[in-house]
């Protein structure tokens, strides 16, 4: 399309402005995270200043941080691993084998996305005493595997049904079995759709700060209930460490964010845009 | 498909499991639990003793503001600036990597960064103004401005969300209507409101519910950045809620509350799958 010139140069201003309004934050805390303690206080703020590496430093060093880094990381890969095995055969029989009540199942799974968790956390914490899963790495899998398990199986049903038929009728002509094409027929051509929903499952659990918070106290650490208790006191803030340790928290997702730019937009829309 | 049927429980049986054990058992016992205390059942005393609560009303009154607000505002920007892409070339690719950023960001953490950079006394914000000669306001500190603050926090979080669904949705448009519009003499506004409008109609629409439930349903930031407070001038349901059952261990209380947004998800999912089967069919 033809854009007059004064059009475009408003639609860069304001894409400037915005540029400015989101990155801001994230600047600073670049900014902040190398700077020295007494540097990180100073009134007014310092814009110009010898920078340190010494946050970075603390925070990599750091038992807390290690544990939490790791713990993100366990509870992550767990989570996506066993909702992507529990969710992807799911989203592909309700595509296309002959479930029953087949539209209310899939409403019924896109709404545990919206769903609060604070709607079923009661009785979970109940269920998970009653087990001796509270505080185990077990028990926050699980309640994360309800986290994701929406987007999966959403947007993987979507995935499946603009498949051609022709891939698994002619498996079944050739006397292949349903599980056989499902899984070397169907899966290997679903590659793409299933990188967006890992991408997007690991970030829901990666960020997750409401079921670490209810579920777990002491023996297992995530990153976020970490980042809102380690550097965050009544009296003293340590704003050069805590921007560092946040820095290095979200680092993960935005080279995954980066990466799968592409990929992602879909997943997020839950399929709604192609 | 022979035995078609067969391999449908197979591949259903497993999820449907996890699904009964981790959320249809934990819903049914919160509706329990909702009309229950540990003395026996006792109706709907807990929702009465909800609604009666000193502060309830500012409560509901934040958690409105707070959703409609964060809302409303996500979706204005992240659409303007979705426009704002369709006219230029230069640069587009970079912009979406820099405008999908916040979503990478952890909600604590940028829960905490803006906690630092709104710090009254010391944050970068009031004390650049100070530089201006003007006086900041006290953002999450102050019962006038904490709510206000949050919502624009989290307005920054989950604009990007909008944008990446809509600007993906301006560039699905066909480029013949709409240039056929403009050669026909229509202003890039009329272009807008008859043309590309209603084509995006559907996903702005799934854009607005999904972004109102996000909004709704907002738990890290407020609880990160004020807690609810100060008072309760930025206490929503989902804090209100998380509060009564975690820091006064009324877990019935808890559930009560739960059930009104259980109430509010049904009916807006109810709403937003009939919307995304239609775009499907």
């Amino acid at each position: 399309m033809t854009t007059p010139i004064r059009t475009r140069v408003f639609a860069y201003l304001w894409l400037g402005l915005c540029v400015l309004v989101f990155m801001a934050p994230i600047a600073w805390m670049v900014l902040q995270s190398l700077k020295s303690p007494i540097d990180a206080i100073a009134v007014p703020p310092r814009f110009i200043f010898t920078p340190t590496l010494d946050n970075y430093v603390a925070v990599l060093t750091s038992r807390g941080f290690q544990e939490a880094f790791l713990g993100s990381l366990t509870v992550a890969v767990f989570s996506v691993g066993i909702g992507l095995v529990l969710g992807v055969p799911f989203a592909y029989a309700l595509a296309r084998l002959p479930v029953p009540g087949n539209e209310e199942i899939s409403h019924f799974i896109l709404s545990t996305k919206m769903l609060p968790a604070i709607v079923v956390i009661a009785p979970l914490v109940q269920v998970y005493r009653q087990l001796g899963i509270l505080d185990t790495h077990v028990g926050l899998i699980l309640a994360h595997i309800l986290i994701v398990l929406a987007v999966i199986v959403w947007v993987m049903r979507g995935f499946f049904e603009g498949l051609p038929r022709a891939l698994e009728e002619a498996a079944m002509v050739d006397g292949v079995s349903l599980p056989r094409t499902f899984v070397s027929v169907i899966l290997p051509v679903a590659v793409p759709g299933l990188v967006t929903v890992a991408a997007l499952s690991f970030i829901l659990s990666w960020n997750d700060l409401f079921f670490a918070l209810t579920l777990t106290s002491s023996k297992v650490k995530t990153l976020p209930l970490f980042m809102g208790t380690e550097y965050v006191g009544f009296l003293a803030v340590d704003w050069g460490k805590l921007s560092a340790a946040g820095l290095l928290a979200i680092a993960p997702i935005v080279v995954l964010v980066l990466v799968l730019q592409r990929y992602l937009v879909r997943g997020l829309a839950m399929g709604a845009v192609k | 498909m022979i035995g078609s049927r067969r391999f449908a429980v197979l591949f259903t049986a497993p999820l449907t499991v996890a699904l009964l054990a981790l959320l249809i058992y934990p819903l049914v016992s919160t509706v329990v639990l909702a009309f229950r205390t540990p003395e026996g059942v006792v109706g709907i005393a807990n929702f009465a003793a909800v609604f009666t609560q000193g502060g309830f009303g500012q409560v509901l009154g934040n958690t409105v503001v707070f959703t409609l607000g964060s809302t409303a505002l996500s979706l204005v920007l992240g659409f303007s600036m979705a426009y704002a892409m369709d006219f230029i070339e230069v640069g587009r690719r970079w912009l979406v990597s820099v405008f999908m950023l916040p979503l990478a960001i952890m909600p604590v953490v940028s829960g905490l960064t803006f906690g630092m950079m709104l710090n009254p006394a010391l944050g970068v914000v009031n004390q650049t103004l100070l530089q201006l000669g003007i006086a900041g306001p006290g953002w999450a500190t102050d019962t006038t401005t904490a709510l206000l603050t949050v919502i624009l926090i989290d307005v920054w979080q989950w604009t990007p969300f909008c944008f990446v669904i809509l600007h993906a949705g301006f560039r699905s448009l066909s480029s013949e209507q709409r240039e056929a519009a403009r050669v026909d003499g229509a202003s890039a506004f009329q272009e807008l409101f008859h043309v590309s409008l209603p084509m995006l109609r559907n996903i702005v629409i799934i854009t607005t519910v999904f972004r109102f439930m996000d909004a709704f349903k907002a738990f890290d930031t407020i609880y990160i950045v004020t807690q609810g407070g100060p008072g309760r001038s930025s206490e929503t349901l989902i804090i209100r809620a998380f509060m009564e059952g975690f820091r006064f261990y009324k877990p019935h209380t808890m559930a009560a509350i739960g059930i009104l947004l259980l109430v509010v998800t049904m009916v807006s999912t109810r709403f937003v799958g009939r919307m995304l089967d239609q775009r499907s069919a």
